[in-house]
């Protein structure tokens, strides 16, 4: 369990808690629908199927990313980008009527895990970029310069990691805090679409890039400082998994 | 493979141990602390924490022991041990000042009767995150520091797992050790049980009254086991012992959190 949950973006928690901020944000029409294909009264439950699918199909590990071109477009229609399995999910959701019901059920729970993945800053890879995919750098207190202060840290892991902290909480309340200060962003975030979403992530990434790069040597205060960009991409990713979620099921 | 898979699996729980030991109560004893402590605000010092943090008291409940490695924040994240005279008061170690005891009361002294509204609003959050911690960290077993001719041995290894822990260690990560599954709810349920009455006289006194109960009641804990005794084969009863002071004691802090955040924003 411990291990699949490291495999996915934020984790399985950090999708849990994307859940049950996308949760807070249906509309009773869509909440009627969604619970009843679900067959569960939240989302939050589902909110790592795809993850528990690994096993069973190698490919849908290549799901959670999203590559952006070198200007930062998504532009790909490469069939297991992230962006377009969403799109993809959706367009199946659309038109749920024709289509069976153990494939609306499995569109439904790749929307709900794949829309947080493609929020996950180590989940953006960019062409040309190649530290997008992973890299290693050392993290320090910044005061102490002994070889015993200096940790190997991953640029994914370090995503992994902001959530842990939390993990006794529960994911609604965990939704709870993060939406303290960002609901009143909500209307902003929402707007777009899922490859403007990635794009968005991808500013960030880029601009994360500048501080910790391959082999750079970071501070910790810097790492904990960045815990406010994984926490709006999160809330980011609840609020726009909601508006999908809402545009689909108003017809 | 199999072989190395189980050292894999062996390692990284040892890792995540060993960064729970880094800080008294572990994360998840400060968080539910301040889950408790959340529970029991006043409308208005729940309004006001969550506008001065922008997060939940949990969210910031290791704030200071994340820090107070950064430069710059050595000073005032300091204060962690209640280093204590024999007769139980609080006798600092190099300055008296950065016990927590003594933290708690000044910081409690700087913002109170209003005065947190002549403040900037980072310096008021930065106060309650001290608070947040060092109000739960003063709980802890092993934040109790004794003098020299009040000392057992302050080691006091115990083994989990066959794994050997420190006395330190050992109460640091507690909560994860009996309950690594319980969320913040789960906690919630089980530990706070006690009556408003009950409550009002936990909360009764100040915190200098509350560290020197605490350095009393905690001396029992150099008691509980054996040098080197394995946790999990410990007969029922000192299990249940263990259980009820780590219930006791963050739900201690947790009440009297909220008793000195009501008393702020009053």
């Amino acid at each position: 369990m411990l291990m699949a949950g490291e495999a996915c973006a934020f984790r399985g928690f950090g999708h849990q808690t994307i859940a049950a901020i996308a949760d807070n944000h249906l509309t009773e029409n869509t909440k009627r629908e969604v619970y009843s294909i679900l067959k569960a009264d939240n989302m939050v439950k589902h909110a790592n199927w795809v993850t528990s699918q690994r096993s069973r199909a190698k490919r849908v590990s290549e799901w959670q990313y999203a590559t952006l071109d070198a200007n930062g477009k998504s532009t790909t229609t490469y069939e297991n980008d992230g962006v377009v399995v969403i799109e993809k999910a959706a367009e199946v959701l659309r038109n749920r009527k024709n289509e069976s019901d153990s494939l609306v059920f499995a569109s439904l729970c790749t929307l709900i895990e794949i829309v947080g993945d493609i929020h996950c800053p180590g989940n953006i890879h960019i062409e040309g970029n190649e530290a997008t995919k992973n890299f290693a750098f050392t993290r320090w207190n910044g005061r102490k310069v002994e070889e015993k202060n200096r940790l190997k840290s991953k640029w994914r892991e370090m995503w992994h990691d902001y959530t842990k902290t939390h993990d006794v909480f529960t994911p609604q309340y965990y939704a709870e805090d993060l939406e303290i200060i960002l609901l009143k962003k909500k209307a902003e975030y929402e707007k777009g679409t899922p490859r403007f979403w990635a794009e968005n992530v991808g500013e960030d990434v880029v601009w994360c890039l500048k501080v910790i790069y391959p082999e750079a040597e970071v501070t910790n205060e810097t790492v904990y400082r960045y815990e406010d960009i994984n926490n709006r991409c999160m809330a980011k990713a609840g609020y726009r998994l909601a508006a999908l979620l809402n545009n689909i099921f108003k017809q | 493979m199999k072989n190395r898979f189980l050292t894999f699996t062996v390692l990284a729980v040892a890792m995540v141990s060993m960064s729970h030991s880094a800080m008294a109560w572990g994360r998840r004893g400060h968080a539910i602390s301040a889950y408790i402590a959340e529970k029991h605000l006043t409308e208005k010092a729940f309004t006001e924490c969550r506008r001065y943090l922008q997060h939940t008291l949990p969210y910031y409940s290791v704030w200071q022991d994340q820090w107070r490695g950064c430069r710059g924040f050595e000073e005032i994240c300091t204060a962690h041990v209640n280093y204590v005279n024999p007769d139980f008061t609080v006798r600092g170690k190099r300055d008296v000042t950065r016990d927590p005891v003594t933290r708690v009361v000044m910081i409690t002294r700087e913002l109170e009767n209003g005065q947190y509204l002549n403040m900037p609003d980072s310096i008021v959050a930065m106060k309650l995150k001290l608070l947040i911690h060092m109000a739960t960290d003063m709980h802890c077993p092993s934040h109790v520091g004794y003098p020299k001719e009040m000392k057992r041995d302050q080691q006091m290894p115990i083994r989990i797992g066959g794994r050997k822990v420190m006395r330190h260690g050992f109460w640091d990560a507690i909560p994860q050790t009996l309950h690594p599954s319980w969320n913040l709810d789960d906690f919630l349920e089980a530990y706070d049980v006690y009556s408003p009455k009950k409550i009002q006289k936990i909360c009764k006194g100040d915190p200098t009254i509350w560290g020197i109960q605490n350095a009393r009641k905690m001396l029992s804990t150099f008691d509980m086991w054996e040098v080197d005794e394995e946790f999990r084969r410990m007969d029922k009863e000192r299990r249940q012992a263990i259980e009820d002071i780590t219930a006791e004691q963050l739900v201690y802090g947790g009440y009297r959190l909220a008793s000195i955040l009501n008393h702020i924003f009053k």
